[in-house]
């Protein structure tokens, strides 16, 4: 139960910072309506590089846990806090959305 | 271990009420949101300006079916932890599969809207562009009932529900919701069903977990039983299910207006990241389901226990059944029902950005903004109805969904040669459509699951090939910048809501 436990207090903190941190993106967003984002084609083909690397990479990990749960009780307790680590993904996702705002509101200035 | 206790169900108006009540929810959200909405291009691609957050948030909610939620517990029953490999593993690479496809469209087609669009631009066939929207609306319509079923089985084996009321109440719930704000509101709505997935998912699992005498118990019980059930790469459930499952799953995502709509909604910037981030964070949650797939394993959980509801309803079987509180068994509810609405809200937005872009602007070029606003959202309302009728009717509608997928499954070596392959031909895209078909679903009504799926597939990149060889014609991509982003060019008219 002590696990359950530490999910509950750590998948309140992750709850709090991924409301308002949505929220702040929710206004942010309301804010700039008429901005347009732009990228170059160069962008769009610089993010294309490293992509097979990380696809396999899921693939690993993900197959990795199913063999660690296949041959140890002890690993079944990683999978509910990996399920936490989604919520935490999100939040990352709008501190990057955050700090490229800033970015751009100071490049603007 | 503790045992399988005897339970009840909770009370309907309970269900009833989480029912309705996460709708309302969402109603308030999506009323919110309205000011983001002031055209039709607002509507059906969010004015590509959806963030990494938002995107990431939407595209996990969006592929966390309610079934796939369901089914990883169950395939952990049937078949163990090999079950799981071939379920889960194959479901996150699909979203990272999309990147590729991502990367290629904006950079051709930065104003496109729809998987549609792109055909009618890519070929100028009147019957390519045929075939394609009619496989997305009813692939759309597909994913609508199956997440529809994944409510009626968790409210029937929790709360006793009678199905086609949870039915209609469902779909009218969703259906009032996503008629305020389209795509915003779905990736809004979609990104706060993320997070009432993922934390009370953890939490049930490890409270159950902890219930029935923590993993060592469990572990030990289904060691017990011998066989392949801890044998992650059990050669039987690959060929049962997993190949044909893997091969479903990728055109699932490539050859869906759902995800199609997010990479052209989506800041450009973000587009490897959003698809990279969501295929990867997508794993933990059925991994974490899949446990309890797994403690029904132990328990020793039978089919005649489940009922109706198979193995599919393993999952709700053991949260209300091994003595948790209230509020868990509620919280796993809304696990379910937050994956049903996510997943049926943007199947909604993909089918009002194909009504819009695909057949009211194709069949009127001149329409007014104002009207075309108007009747954008009427199709929620009209596909609510068409979805209440199919499922109210007493169809077999999980049949009707494989099959469905099984036909999916035939589009995808058509259109990634398409996006790919400047020598692909509409008249190949066609034939190698027609032809797969011809030859995989025969097969398929003879019960050959496998050998149909490897013909259909087989046999269509056979026939796109040789006929585009045959064609010697080569389109020039930078064409499709030019056809499309008609929407783009509408003025913004403030009131049109």
């Amino acid at each position: 139960m002590i696990a359950f436990y530490i999910a509950l207090v750590l998948g309140g903190v992750i709850a709090a910072a991924y409301i308002a941190l949505g929220y702040a993106e929710f206004q942010r967003a309301r804010k700039s309506y008429d901005q347009t984002a732009v990228t170059s084609e160069e962008d769009l083909d610089a993010q294309g590089q490293g992509f097979t690397w990380i696809a396999l990479g899921g693939v690993v990990a993900s197959t990795t846990l199913l063999v660690l749960i296949s041959h140890t009780s002890w690993a079944w307790y990683i999978l509910p806090f990996l399920s936490l680590g989604s919520a935490l993904a999100v939040v990352a996702a709008f501190v990057v959305d955050r700090e490229e705002a800033e970015t751009q509101s100071q490049g603007a200035a | 271990m503790t045992a399988v206790q005897t339970a009840g169900h909770l009370s309907g108006a309970l269900g009833y009420a989480l029912l309705v009540g996460l709708g309302a929810f969402l109603l308030v959200i999506a009323i919110s949101v309205r000011s983001f909405v002031r055209s039709t291009h607002d509507f059906v691609i969010a004015g590509r300006r959806i963030g990494l957050g938002f995107g990431v948030g939407s595209v996990i909610a969006v592929w966390t079916w309610s079934m796939a939620v369901l089914m990883s517990s169950a395939q952990a029953f049937s078949w163990g932890t090999s079950g799981l490999i071939w379920f889960i593993v194959p479901n996150g690479l699909a979203v990272v599969a999309v990147v590729p496809f991502a990367l290629k469209l904006r950079k051709h087609m930065p104003h496109g809207y729809t998987i549609v669009e792109f055909i009618r631009a890519r070929f100028s066939s009147r019957t390519a562009t045929i075939v394609m929207l009619s496989a997305q609306v009813f692939g759309l319509l597909s994913e609508i009932f199956i997440n529809l079923f994944g409510v009626v089985l968790v409210t029937g084996v929790v709360f006793g529900l009678n199905p086609t009321a949870v039915l209609l109440v469902t779909l009218a719930t969703i259906t009032i919701y996503s008629y305020f704000g389209g795509l915003w509101t779905s990736a809004i709505t979609a990104t706060i069903n993320t997070l009432l997935i993922t934390i009370p998912a953890a939490l049930v699992v490890l409270f159950v977990l902890a219930k029935v005498g923590g993993p060592a118990a469990v572990f030990h019980d289904i060691d017990a039983k011998g066989g392949d059930l801890l044998n992650p790469f059990s050669p039987a459930t690959a060929a049962a299910f997993g190949i044909s499952l893997a091969l479903g799953l990728l055109a699932s995502t490539i050859a869906d207006q759902t995800f199609w709509q997010k990479l052209w909604a989506l800041r450009p910037g973000n587009l490897r990241r959003t698809f990279v981030w969501g295929g990867l964070w997508f794993y933990p949650i059925p991994l974490a389901l899949g446990l309890l797939g797994l403690v029904g394993l132990g328990l020793g959980v039978t089919p005649d226990q489940l009922g109706d509801a198979g193995a599919g309803g393993v999952g709700p079987y053991v949260v209300s059944h091994v003595g948790l509180p209230v509020i868990l068994i509620v919280a796993y509810v809304l696990v379910i029902l937050n994956a049903c609405y996510s997943s049926i809200d943007g199947a909604f937005s993909a089918l009002s950005s194909l009504v819009a872009v695909d057949i009211l602007k194709q069949a009127w070029p001149k329409i007014k903004e104002k009207r075309l606003f108007q009747l954008t959202k009427l199709s929620l309302l009209i596909g609510g109805g068409v979805g209440a009728i199919v499922v109210s009717s007493g169809i077999d509608y999980i049949a009707l969904v494989n099959l469905v997928f099984f036909i999916k499954a035939v589009l995808i070596f058509p259109l990634v040669l398409a996006i790919f392959w400047q020598r692909t031909t509409g008249t190949a895209f066609v034939a190698s459509i027609v032809a797969g078909l011809a030859v995989g679903l025969p097969l398929r009504q003879s019960g050959h699951d496998l050998l149909a799926i490897a013909a259909l597939e087989g046999v269509s990149l056979l026939v796109v090939v040789g006929v585009s060889l045959l064609q010697k014609k080569k389109f020039d991509l930078d064409a499709l910048r030019r056809e499309a982003g008609e929407l783009e060019q509408i003025p913004v008219l403030e009131g049109a809501r």
